[in-house]
């Protein structure tokens, strides 16, 4: 069944991008609900797998869209706030590299975040994250390139 | 593509105890609930037999005809155009026609009105100057007559003054 085999996938693919364990359980509901509705819209011609995470990127990314918008805040200063409540996260047992690394993750534009995190943190291929994402191979590997130079600097930095 | 049980240990995510059972159930039920709302909402009216297939044949016809419609609109549907100049002539002419109305009603008016006054000048001074005094007064009306009792208002002196004037002296009386 479609839940059994991409529950778990997708909501640590969200939970990457959300950060907070509630947050990811909100929008993997909403994911769900979208996949049962457009199913039926689905076209075979691409992969159920990279549909299905394409669902979860855009539900995430809105999510955290709208979390800005309520706050009256940028995405940016949202990104710094998720981070900064990390350390008092309950759902959060990472040590101080972890720590770091996620607030550096955080600093990046927001497809360079995405990038990172489904190459270095999923080991996704290239092409499953084109379609995912809708961009080049080429430029998902520049992107990647440069999000690793960055969070390299940043951890240096600190 | 990395097992996903790697990733919370790698990132240091973790999820309450036994949450991918519960949020499975939680999952299903609400696909569950979104089925029956979006189902039920449909099954609360009715539909004629066969609506589906004849309405959009229906519906093509009713498009490609205001398709036609729209392209020939000078045939079928042009819009009215009311030329302003003709409108503008119409009024100029009433309002030229009432303007030479009223200047001869006007100009009737003030006429008869300097006849009448140059007619009864010409009169009194030509011929009304010979008449009596009681041939004047026939000429008023009793009312006339009335409003000039009530608009003269006699002093006793003058009465006596007149009277002085027109009677001989009372010496002669008395002689």
């Amino acid at each position: 069944m479609l839940l059994d085999k991409y529950q778990k996938p997708l909501y640590w693919h969200i939970r990457g991008i959300v950060k907070n364990h509630e947050d990811a359980d909100d929008v993997l509901q909403n994911v769900f609900i979208k996949v049962y509705k457009g199913i039926k819209n689905f076209k075979e011609d691409s992969k159920l797998y990279t549909w299905l995470y394409r669902i979860a990127t855009n539900e995430s990314l809105t999510f955290l869209k709208r979390r800005a918008r309520h706050l009256q805040i940028s995405n940016e200063e949202l990104q710094t706030r998720i981070v900064e409540n990390l350390e008092s996260d309950v759902y959060f047992n990472g040590d101080d590299i972890q720590l770091a690394l996620e607030k550096a993750i955080a600093q990046l534009p927001e497809k360079q975040q995405l990038v990172f995190q489904m190459k270095y943190h999923q080991d996704m291929k290239y092409e499953d994250m084109s379609e995912i994402l809708g961009t080049s191979v080429g430029a998902l590997k520049s992107s990647y390139h440069i999000a690793t130079k960055k969070v390299t600097a940043i951890l240096q930095a600190d | 593509m990395k097992t996903t049980n790697n990733i919370p240990s790698k990132r240091g995510f973790k999820v309450p105890q036994d949450y991918f059972d519960t949020s499975r159930e939680v999952i299903l039920d609400n696909i569950t609930l979104e089925a029956s709302l979006s189902s039920s909402s449909n099954e609360r009216y009715d539909i004629p037999d066969g609506y589906f297939d004849n309405s959009k044949n229906e519906m093509l016809a009713t498009l490609s005809r205001k398709l036609e419609e729209e392209s020939t609109p000078a045939q079928k549907t042009a819009t009215k155009v009311i030329s302003l100049k003709s409108y503008y002539y119409s009024i100029a002419g009433v309002a030229a026609a009432l303007l030479l109305l009223a200047s001869i009603v006007w100009s009737q008016l003030d006429t008869t009105a300097g006849i009448e006054s140059i007619a009864i000048a010409e009169y009194l001074d030509g011929e009304a100057g010979d008449l009596e005094q009681i041939e004047f007064a026939d000429w008023l009306s009793d009312d006339d007559i009335d409003a000039l009792h009530n608009d003269i208002a006699l002093d006793e002196s003058v009465i006596i003054d007149y009277l002085d004037d027109r009677t001989d002296s009372y010496h002669f009386y008395l002689d």
